[in-house]
């Protein structure tokens, strides 16, 4: 029997991650969240069982190897709160997203993500009004980390704006916050605004305080919708 | 079946050389001989046993009980390690004298032996079973140097039915042992050792001629027990005549293979300055089918009792970045589907190897071993200082032959010392090569900059490349070679009456003194022959085209290797020994089955000929096996160029009746097909292709991979739509060529098919192809139904 090779048992867990996801699209498309989830929890299941993501939170070093299936279950993770949070499980939600988030913040695994962090510190809003003010140092940390990240290797992710701007629109900063959205008219597609704009919706509706910020928001990208 | 490393055995030395209750039998030969093997297997630059996993129990005073408790300790401690620490292969040597007692039990005669109490000695069974019972896992080779003179007198027989009898008696204990390690025997049993083994000898007959054969190898590399056997065999029959005894072997097949074909026994150069795991790339027996990664360096030969600068660092790239290289090269090969690397070995899974470029050239059987090396090495790093025109000739080879992995570096040009991003003039057509350096200035730039760092990290990062992208290149040549166009118009030949196509300098010189005589005589000459042959009178003359008079507006390259594949004549001139065409000239022998003319101006030769310059030499040594036609720059005679016209016909008829030229044929005979482009998958090619326009991850990680995506969202509509094609052709072809079962069956194919469904029923829901989601359900349901066991097979 050949050795454990790091690099192949990687590459077979990312491609087992990218099949889970796949597959939890098709079910939630379906209208079949429950499925989803079960998906999901699955492919977290093998993916944390796995060697090649031991002590993944306290690393203090991570191999390529490593780095590629940390930000798979991350992704897993922020897919699994999502579908959570569609049912209204809010608490599994959270616990979903603050643990991707833990991943997130990790130096050594250099995840290129915000989505856990942003949704754990924006999903208490969701539930309860009053989070919009007890959230705002959470929401600072967040922009300054994800304001490094788009001066950096993040410069091109969509998704790093639309993250760095719902932020900047839940601490009022509403020139930045349209600047942010901006950028995500220029990197995304049609897809991508959509999806933008179901949160920026999902925020209206659970804080009408934010319907006149999430309204300018929703016009730039409404606007690039129908422009393509 | 594992390969053996050193790391992973164990040696137990038994016998003795004095006997207190009978000195009759004290042979110091057998101390000599047990010492000499003891130092073989210990030497780190020989077999390289860590000291701690030898037991010798050679001359030990203590009885037979005792001495099997000292062994089974040594065994449970051994054993007891991690699984992949834990020995797999026990190597059990005895010197000494043997006996059978009345029952015809054989007993190894220990310091403790006593004549009349065979209890007193070891018993072969005990010392059999014992080892089998506490290292089960392990595959056990004995080998036996017994003289029986110690016999008793029943006993006293010929040589050959004693090694018979311990033959039968490995045998029945083995038969007890697990069917997939394995035991195997080498024994030899002589009546009397001090008769035929002359007191001059140092060591006993067998032991005498195993360590020559262990100690002084004409290549480097490892033994199985078979081929040990038969070199000692020869070694005692070419030494001892008819006085020989020839050695017995026992190595009976196993279920998972022979324990006897195992390359157990390391061979290394004597020579201690030259000794390291570097072997011979012109050795026949070079390459192995073991699965080992084969890495060879291009270059001079060393100074006297060292290995070259290049060579050294290569092996310290190895020892330092083995782990990610023989990863990066496992990921390539499971890409391709070929044997895996086996990672198990560690350091020991690398064969590197140094192809001594001179020496490439002594012979056409030394060319043709140095094409094979350059066919089969997974890595190849050529030392290309000062641009040795032996190194350059077969970096052009490569360059046809194989796609990756190669490494070029520099220690010195123009004299000076290489650093990378140092300043040089380098030849036009190698100007794209990502050079490393091996100077000792480049020893100075510190932590990652080092040139085994820089080697390491290439050859690390090569492999992976190689795994992932459709075309990696690290050398010119390879895709431009074989890729000419979309018509097979585009791969019709160039006849000679068409278009000669000349390899040669561009210096003012040659362009104002060389060329105009060639291109007065040449054409014309090749007009006469195609005339006289072809009964035609009207035939223009064809053009002589050197790369500057092919007339289009693409790459200098790319044009180049082009013609370099299509035109039949090609001359190539040696004259001034350019690098340039040098390196062209290998490209054309490794492409074109006519090879090419080789041509030379007559005081250009002369010179050659007394030069004692090492690049001169070895440009004689390369044009000693191209035999070169040499022509002058005046006179009116034409013969010179008619001979190279006729040469040209030679090599065309002989072509005809199927004889190739030697590189091309060695090349296309022994290039490694799983790097050819053919070998790659079409669902992976298609693939590729789709995530190279939209990577499949693209939606979560939120970065497109399309040039100006920021600024043409089109752009990314028409990659996405391209992509999502690509795609779909994959999902149908998997779904028609295969089929359900088929698919089912291989769990790579059905993976892959699984993936291809989720992502083909997304795109078909959203452009609304009911027809196709149905397809692709009935498709998913009945691979599903022949995974779970329920599929029909009709």
């Amino acid at each position: 029997m050949t050795a454990y090779n790091e690099e192949l048992e990687a590459a077979r867990l990312v491609a087992r991650a990218k099949r889970a996801k796949e597959a939890a699209k098709d079910l939630r498309d379906d209208g079949d969240i429950a499925g989803a989830i079960n998906v999901l929890a699955d492919a977290i299941e093998v993916l944390t069982q796995a060697p090649v993501a031991a002590d993944l939170e306290t690393t203090r070093q991570a191999t390529k190897p490593v780095r590629d299936v940390a930000t798979q279950l991350a992704d897993l993770l922020g897919m699994l709160g999502g579908n959570h949070r569609r049912l209204g499980q809010h608490d599994a939600a959270q616990a979903c997203f603050e643990r991707g988030s833990r991943l997130e913040a990790s130096p050594v695994l250099e995840i290129m993500s915000s989505y856990n962090l942003v949704n754990a510190i924006t999903l208490p809003i969701e539930s309860d009004p009053g989070a919009l003010e007890t959230q705002r140092p959470a929401m600072q940390r967040a922009v300054d980390a994800i304001e490094r990240q788009v001066a950096g290797s993040r410069r091109n992710d969509r998704w790093a704006w639309a993250d760095l701007a719902q932020c900047q629109l839940l601490l009022d900063r509403m020139d930045d916050a349209l600047r942010s959205y901006a950028r995500v008219h220029a990197l995304g597609d049609d897809e991508t605004f959509t999806s933008v704009v179901t949160v920026l919706e999902r925020l209206s509706a659970a804080v009408p305080a934010l319907r006149p910020r999430v309204e300018a928001a929703a016009n730039v990208l409404r606007d690039s919708i129908r422009s393509v | 079946m594992t390969l053996p490393s050193a790391s992973r055995t164990l040696v137990i030395m038994l016998g003795a050389s004095t006997y207190p209750r009978s000195t009759s039998l004290d042979n110091p030969r057998f101390e000599r001989s047990a010492r000499a093997l003891q130092a073989y297997f210990t030497d780190p630059l020989r077999f390289g046993l860590p000291q701690d996993q030898l037991l010798w129990l050679f001359d030990s005073p203590k009885g037979p009980t005792e001495l099997n408790e000292q062994l089974e300790s040594f065994l449970d401690r051994a054993m007891s390690k991690p699984d992949d620490e834990r020995p797999q292969d026990i190597i059990v040597s005895f010197v000494g004298h043997g006996f059978f007692d009345d029952e015809n039990h054989y007993y190894l005669a220990i310091n403790n032996f006593n004549p009349r109490a065979p209890e007193y000695s070891y018993r072969f069974k005990l010392l059999q079973s014992t080892i089998r019972h506490h290292a089960q896992q392990a595959r056990k080779y004995f080998i036996l140097d017994a003289c029986y003179s110690a016999a008793a007198a029943s006993e006293l027989m010929s040589a050959e039915p004693v090694v018979h009898q311990i033959k039968r008696e490995v045998a029945a204990d083995a038969a007890a042992d697990l069917p997939m390690r394995g035991t195997a025997l080498l024994c030899a049993a002589s009546k009397n050792d001090q008769a035929i083994a002359p007191s001059a000898d140092e060591y006993t007959m067998f032991s005498g001629a195993m360590l020559s054969v262990l100690q002084e190898p004409s290549t480097a590399g490892a033994l199985n027990l078979r081929q040990l056997h038969s070199l000692i065999s020869a070694h005692i029959r070419a030494k001892h005549g008819e006085l020989s005894v020839q050695p017995e072997i026992y190595a009976p097949g196993q279920q998972h293979g022979d324990v006897g074909d195992i390359p157990l026994f390391t061979l290394r150069y004597a020579d201690a300055a030259t000794a390291t795991d570097v072997d011979d790339a012109l050795s026949p027996s070079w390459f192995t089918e073991t699965g080992l990664i084969h890495a060879v360096v291009v270059g001079r030969r060393g100074h006297p009792g060292e290995l070259p600068g290049l060579v050294q660092q290569v092996g310290d790239a190895w020892h330092n970045h083995h782990k990610g290289i023989s990863a990066a090269a496992d990921l390539c090969r499971a890409a391709w589907r070929a044997q895996r690397v086996p990672l198990e070995l560690g350091e020991g899974s690398l064969k590197l190897s140094h192809l001594i470029a001179e020496e490439a050239f002594k012979s056409e059987e030394s060319l043709r071993l140095a094409v094979v090396a350059l066919c089969r090495a997974e890595i190849a790093v050529f030392d290309l200082s000062d641009w040795d025109p032996a190194v350059t000739f077969l970096l052009g080879v490569r360059s046809v032959v194989r796609r990756g992995v190669t490494v070029t570096s520099l220690a010195s040009v123009d004299g000076k010392e290489f650093r990378v991003g140092g300043a040089f003039s380098m030849p036009f057509n190698l100007q794209l090569l990502n050079l490393a350096a091996h100077s000792e200035s480049q020893e100075t730039e510190g932590t990652g900059k080092r040139p085994y760092e820089l080697l390491g990290t290439k050859i690390e990062n090569g492999f992976r490349e190689l795994a992932n992208l459709p075309h990696y290149l690290d050398l010119p040549a390879y895709d431009a070679i074989r890729q000419l166009g979309t018509e097979s118009g585009a791969y019709r030949a160039v006849a000679m009456h068409e278009r000669i196509l000349m390899l040669c300098p561009f210096s003012e010189t040659y362009q104002k003194k060389n060329w105009p005589r060639l291109e007065k005589m040449l054409p014309s000459c090749v007009r006469d022959h195609v005339e006289k042959t072809e009964g035609r009178k009207d035939v223009s003359p064809p053009q002589l085209a050197r790369l500057l008079d092919l007339r289009t507006p693409r790459l200098v390259a790319q044009t180049l290797f082009e013609a370099i594949r299509l035109i039949d004549m090609c001359v190539i001139d040696w004259t001034d020994k350019r690098i340039n065409v040098v390196f062209e000239a290998g490209v054309r022998l490794a492409a074109h089955p006519l090879g090419a003319i080789h041509v030379l101006e007559e005081g250009a030769w002369e010179q050659l000929e007394k030069s004692k310059d090492p690049a001169d030499i070895q440009v004689r040594a390369i044009l000693r096996l191209l035999a070169p036609i040499t022509y002058p720059l005046g006179g009116v005679s034409t013969k010179k160029f008619t001979d190279m016209v006729q040469r040209f016909a030679t090599t065309v008829q002989a072509y005809n009746g199927g004889q190739y030229q030697l590189i091309y044929a060695t090349a296309g005979k022994e290039l490694d097909r799983r790097a050819q482009p053919a070998a790659m998958p079409l669902a992976n090619e298609l693939l590729r292709s789709a995530n190279i326009l939209e990577p499949d991850d693209e939606e979560s990680a939120g970065v497109s991979a399309v040039l100006y995506h920021d600024v043409n969202r089109e752009l990314v509509t028409e990659a996405s739509a391209a992509a999502a094609d690509r795609r779909l052709a994959a999902w149908l072809f998997l779904a028609r060529r295969y089929g359900p079962e088929h698919i089912a069956a291989d769990q790579q194919r059905r993976e892959q098919f699984e993936f291809l469904t989720l992502r083909v029923k997304r795109w078909a829901r959203r452009v609304k192809r009911r027809d196709l989601l149905a397809e692709i359900d009935d498709v998913a349901n009945a691979v599903s139904a022949h995974v779970n066991g329920q599929g029909s097979n009709t």
